[in-house]
């Protein structure tokens, strides 16, 4: 076992915060992290809830592994309703913030309401204080994170968000140890909503878990033969930045806002490239594999340039130079901004402009124009107003829907889905919007050995990932651990001295998944909400190993119907009755 | 025959650790036989492009090629 | 013996100090461990704060009891000579040394194979061969 069992509420409109009991049967049916961040939003939260209004809650929730010595647990899952979508919102947040927070006794928190003014929230144990925050109120969220060392302890772990959070910039994100983000959907504005700029926390307790010495010695095993190993270390030999040679080479790096999936000056923005301004590496809590690599230049120092940044913030704005990539990742991370919808963002409007659709003065591979739309956004000044709209709103306003490459209001990550047609399926029927993190069949179809350019079996395949990805954002785990469910399942039972098998967890993973649905079918939406921008059913790639490529609209259609299907939904889109009542959702 | 190799991520120990480099093959050779004569687990092997495309291990090498060879990856 | 760090291959994952938790208090509470490795980052860069026994036998100098001693290239403690008096504590350079109900906590290197070594996943850690 390794709950605490203990949830602190913390309500920011009266001040007043109180211990409850975990509740028991959840933790049960939905593990941790992801999966009981949402059960507890979806029963607390009315539909219809305005994502900015002080109705709305901000849910950080640890796991069953949090904490403990199982290798690459250290992430934090943030639940709330998303400001940029209206769906459901769980980002997973790594560094060393979860694991402190366990030590200091809670497996989650629940904040309600909204300070009367700028305020920060600092956990020590049992104490919990909402403290005054008007020195910390304006600053970068680097600078917050520095003060509150300064003030509190050099080791306090802290969450904070920057003056995008504040303004609620709907591209906003949550910030811990400078280069770690909440990044998707705004929840650094869910936190501005309500006057909260900052959690601190410090935590002294301990964790047991039973035969602590032989599950300690049964993870060192996993460690050195399932995580030290070729199918992982990528992660530290290069990081994400090597996505951008894969990429290229099967033909979905997303270029000059997804008009082709090739860039000629890739290498320019690779692994390669960045390995020779490499400072150093960091990993997260109870990570052996450490993908974070530190870079310097003459300008500015960043952790990564993750590969999201580089293909968003890079090729698809027809941005070759790695310095001022590198700065606008510096800019985004201070500002508190998610690289992954400024960047799209910037690319749509480039778009606009050369199109003649509306001039926002901007043009792919102009550096210098590129790298003051952060601070335009962020303070929300300028263009930085229309920008910070996000692309579907953008769209809305001026034209070039076919074009504005998001799914339900959230932009598209760094997969041209036209080279890997199951992941034009995992945009469109993601919980949040358009996200790799929910599926990611590029795996299988652009670098395996399946044809990218069919859908047969991807509704299959799909939903699959759906549920390993749910268990494992639940459990909680990093990603980057290629880890099998049946590994999974070893690793709970022995946690929990009962058998768990990995149909169990499968079954974990498909309740989430189907919860999330309900959440947002709650919320209004419906299959015509599950599409893709025209351009993926409409416009041929025209270079590399997609050249000719697009996503015809009927298959398309064909593999959502088989989707929908296969998961027990009506054709709308909607759970059914027996569905909801076998995987006992209601 | 010459043809141009390179390792990426943790797979750069099966080669020559400098990124690109050649190699001397045999005519008639095929990828499979090449990941032999390398050393290289399957269980490793991710993603082999040769020329910018993307090959199964029957691909028959040809003079000049030049051969990727990416690890598994997770996650994204 | 002695515990050396080499910062350029650690990534300040901590696992070695959980490992000393499990080891030396059979839970898992990095800041009960009798070594501390941590990297933070700054505007300066990326900045590594340790405290790792470094063999300077200060506190088998100190001890008034000869609670602890110095034998086969580690350290051992002697609770029953123990007189709790938080000499070597305060002494200790580098603020391995913690106070216990019962006595205190130091780095024993595990009686020669340290698991916060064994646990390294970067050869970062290592038990060196001297003091």
């Amino acid at each position: 076992m390794s709950y605490t069992g203990k949830l602190l509420r913390v309500n920011l409109t009266t001040g007043h915060s109180q211990v409850e009991e975990l509740n028991k049967q959840w933790a049960v049916d939905y593990i941790g992290g992801k999966g009981l961040g949402l059960k507890y939003l979806y029963e607390e939260l009315a539909p219809g809830v305005a994502p900015l209004s002080p109705d709305n809650k901000l849910i950080l929730m640890t796991g069953l592994f949090t904490g403990t010595i199982i290798p690459l647990s250290g992430k934090l899952a943030i639940i709330t309703k998303s400001p940029a979508t209206g769906t459901i919102l769980d980002c997973s947040i790594g560094g060393h913030f979860a694991a402190e927070l366990k030590y200091a006794g809670y497996d989650a928190v629940i904040l309600e309401g909204k300070a009367s003014k700028p305020s920060y929230l600092y956990i020590e144990d049992k104490i919990v204080e909402i403290r005054d925050a008007s020195e910390l109120w304006g600053q970068g969220a680097q600078e917050t994170e520095l003060i509150l060392r300064e003030k509190i302890n050099q080791e306090v772990k802290a969450l904070a968000i920057g003056p995008a959070g504040e303004n609620l910039v709907t591209m906003s994100c949550i910030t811990s140890e400078f280069y770690r983000q909440a990044g998707r959907g705004g929840v650094g504005a869910v936190m501005g909503s309500k006057n909260l700029k900052a959690i601190a926390v410090r935590g002294s307790g301990s964790i047991s878990v039973p035969n602590i010495k032989q599950f300690a010695s049964s993870m060192k095993e996993f460690m050195q033969t399932d995580i030290l190993t070729d199918t992982n270390l990528w992660a530290n030999t290069d990081g994400t930045a090597l996505l951008v040679d894969f990429n290229q080479d099967t033909g979905i790096l997303p270029t000059k806002n997804f008009q082709q999936g090739t860039f000629d000056d890739y290498q320019a923005i690779n692994s390669d490239a960045l390995k020779a301004v490499r400072s150093g590496k960091k990993g997260c809590f109870s990570c052996a594999l450490g993908c974070g690599n530190y870079s310097r230049t003459g300008r500015s120092t960043v952790e990564g340039p993750e590969y999201e940044t580089l293909a968003l913030g890079g090729s698809n704005c027809g941005i070759s130079d790695l310095e001022a990539i590198i700065e606008f990742n510096d800019l985004c991370d201070n500002l508190g901004m998610d690289t992954i919808s400024v960047g799209n963002v910037i690319a749509f409007a480039m778009e606009l402009t050369e199109k003649g659709i509306k001039d926002f003065g901007l043009r792919f591979g102009d550096v210098e124009a590129y790298l003051k739309i952060p601070g335009l956004i962020a303070a929300q000044v300028g263009i930085g107003v229309d920008l910070g709209l996000g692309v579907k709103k953008l769209s809305e306003k001026y034209g070039g829907s076919d074009f504005a490459m998001h799914v339900k209001g959230l932009e598209f990550p760094g997969y041209e889905p036209r080279g890997s047609w199951g992941m034009g399926l995992a945009y469109a029927t993601s919980d949040r919007g358009a996200c790799h993190m929910r599926a990611w069949p590029v795996a299988q179809e652009a670098y395996g050995d399946l044809d990218a350019f069919t859908v047969e079996g991807k509704a299959q395949l799909v939903i699959e990932l759906q549920h390993y990805n749910a268990v494992k954002f639940s459990l909680i785990l990093c990603d980057f651990w290629a880890l099998s469910l049946e590994t999974m399942g070893t690793i709970v039972s022995n946690l929990l001295e009962r058998t768990v098998t990995e149909q169990e967890l499968s079954q974990v993973g498909e309740r989430v998944v189907n919860l999330a649905r309900q959440f947002n079918v709650r919320e209004g939406f419906t299959k015509d909400n599950d599409t893709l921008p025209g351009r993926i059913f409409k416009e041929t790639l025209k270079t590399g190993a997609t050249k000719g490529q697009l996503l015809p609209l009927e298959e398309y259609e064909k593999m959502l119907a088989e989707y929908y299907s296969l998961r027990g939904w009506d054709r709308d889109g909607r759970p059914t009755d027996a569905k909801l009542q076998e995987l006992g959702v209601n | 025959m010459k043809i141009t190799i390179r390792f990426y991520g943790p797979l750069d120990k099966y080669g020559s650790q400098l990124g690109l480099y050649q190699q001397e093959i045999k005519s008639d050779f095929t990828l499979a036989q090449l990941v032999e004569q390398l050393g290289v687990p399957y269980s490793s092997l991710g993603l082999v492009v040769v020329n910018s495309v993307k090959r199964d291990v029957g691909y028959r090498l040809e003079e000049n090629d030049e051969v990727k060879f990416f690890p598994i990856i997770a996650g994204g | 013996m002695v515990l050396k760090l080499i910062e350029e291959l650690c990534i300040g994952c901590r696992l070695c100090q959980l490992a000393c938790s499990v080891a030396k208090e059979e839970v898992f509470n990095p800041e009960l461990a009798r070594l501390k490795i941590i990297s933070l980052y700054s505007k300066s860069g990326l900045n590594y704060k340790t405290s790792l026994c470094n063999m300077c036998l200060t506190c088998v100098n100190i001890c008034p009891t000869e609670a602890i001693s110095h034998q086969a290239g580690h350290l051992i403690y002697d609770q029953d000579k123990c007189t709790n008096c938080g000499i070597c504590i305060t002494a200790c350079p580098e603020s391995v040394i913690a106070s216990r109900a019962e006595g205190i906590a130091l780095c024993d290197l595990c009686g020669g194979s340290p698991a916060c070594v064994e646990w390294c996943p970067h050869q970062a850690l290592m038990n060196q061969e001297g003091n």
